[in-house]
């Protein structure tokens, strides 16, 4: 072997003694950095579209209507955390985030912009680039595994079924969901326009499907310049 | 707590029960021990049979021609024992949970009872060092 291939390989050895281990450190306080997180639903946002629900892969989404109301939930347990019902979400209610149910603090909660500091573009972080302190990264870490039955989390949304105010039957839509439709239709026309579509539409939206082909008729004879 | 109690705190065995998974979990396992996440350095060791186990680690949405089996196995380990259930399909049946599935005797918790559940499909390494010192911890 040649003097300068032994110095190089003395020079690896050395170099070895003084590098920082391959192994992470026991603390996971990067897991979260590296994962999505677990589901959340802002309440306040979501208005029971149940498009959530066609889009999950795994069947976690579940949408049920019972006596007036509709359930919207995710089931933690079945979830695998692939963000397709937080892509689709028509009301943004819907997100990934890093956190836990805890019994004592409330939810503790380090969200993704957070995590990503200053720059929110990187998606790979370590503890020791985040300055987290010790209580931060064991609220992450509890989020990974569940023993008790508490942390089973299962995010509901209860909101109310709206009723067709001809006939009373409960429709498959909620309350919440017409109104931020009727809403999201207006915003294109003209003010003006607008007001006096604006009755009309409720109208029509509040109907349910069979009601409304009894007034289609009426519906047809509505002036062309409003459509 | 007791003396058993004492020792399994700090170096408990896992026996890895294969229910009919698909092998992304079985992966995420070798790479638990992998120099990376190296979870023998916590004294967490794999072992060839359960007669040797502390803690079951059951991975898949058992079918019904392995509930016997997993039954044996849960019979064979030795108390006291934990079992730490892995990746979506053992946690609740994932995408095999269907009251009409002919092949499925259910997800893990029907069929033994379930300390520690580790979700995901499949969970990250990270997540399987977690569930399993959660179940450490509960000797």
């Amino acid at each position: 072997m040649k003097l300068f291939a032994k110095v190089r390989a003395f020079g690896g050895l050395a170099s070895n003694l003084f590098r920082k281990p391959v192994t992470v450190r026991e603390s996971f306080g990067f897991v979260a950095y590296l994962s999505r997180g677990l589901p959340r639903r802002d309440a306040l946002r979501c208005t029971g579209c149940g498009a959530c629900n066609e889009r999950c892969s795994s069947g976690a989404t579940s949408v049920t209507d019972h006596e007036g109301v509709r359930t919207v939930s995710i089931d933690s347990l079945r979830c695998i955390f692939c963000a397709r019902c937080a892509d689709i979400c028509p009301e943004q209610a819907l997100d990934l985030y890093f956190g836990t149910a805890d019994r004592e603090d409330g939810l503790k909660e380090i969200s993704s912009a957070d995590a990503a500091g200053s720059d929110p573009g990187r998606q790979c972080l370590y503890d020791h680039e985040l300055e987290l302190s010790a209580s931060d990264r064991y609220a992450k870490a509890l989020s990974l595994a569940h023993e008790r039955e508490s942390d089973h989390i299962t995010v509901d949304t209860s909101l109310p079924l709206q009723r067709c105010r001809v006939c009373g039957a409960e429709m498959p839509v909620t309350e919440k969901f017409l109104q931020v439709t009727a809403d999201r239709m207006l915003a294109r026309l003209k003010p003006e326009t607008a007001v006096i579509v604006r009755k009309d539409l409720e109208l029509y939206l509040t109907a349910c499907i069979s009601c409304r082909q009894k007034f289609s008729v009426k519906w047809n004879t509505y002036p062309r310049k409003f459509i | 707590m007791s003396l058993s109690g004492t020792f399994l705190k700090k170096s408990p065995w896992v026996y890895h029960a294969h229910a009919g998974g698909c092998n992304g979990c079985d992966l995420e396992i070798v790479a638990c021990f992998s120099p990376r996440y190296d979870l023998e350095r916590l004294g967490i060791k794999m072992v060839a049979s359960p007669r040797f186990a502390d803690i079951l680690l059951v991975t898949g949405p058992v079918p019904l021609h392995t509930k016997p089996f997993l039954e044996r196995v849960y019979a064979q380990t030795p108390a006291p024992k934990r079992v730490v259930v892995m990746g979506a399909c053992s946690c609740s049946g994932g995408v095999f949970a269907d009251d009409e599935n002919y092949s499925i005797a259910g997800p893990v918790e029907k069929i033994l009872p379930v300390d520690v559940r580790i979700p995901g499909c499949p969970p990250k390494p990270e997540a399987i060092i977690d569930g399993l010192l959660k179940a450490m911890r509960m000797f």
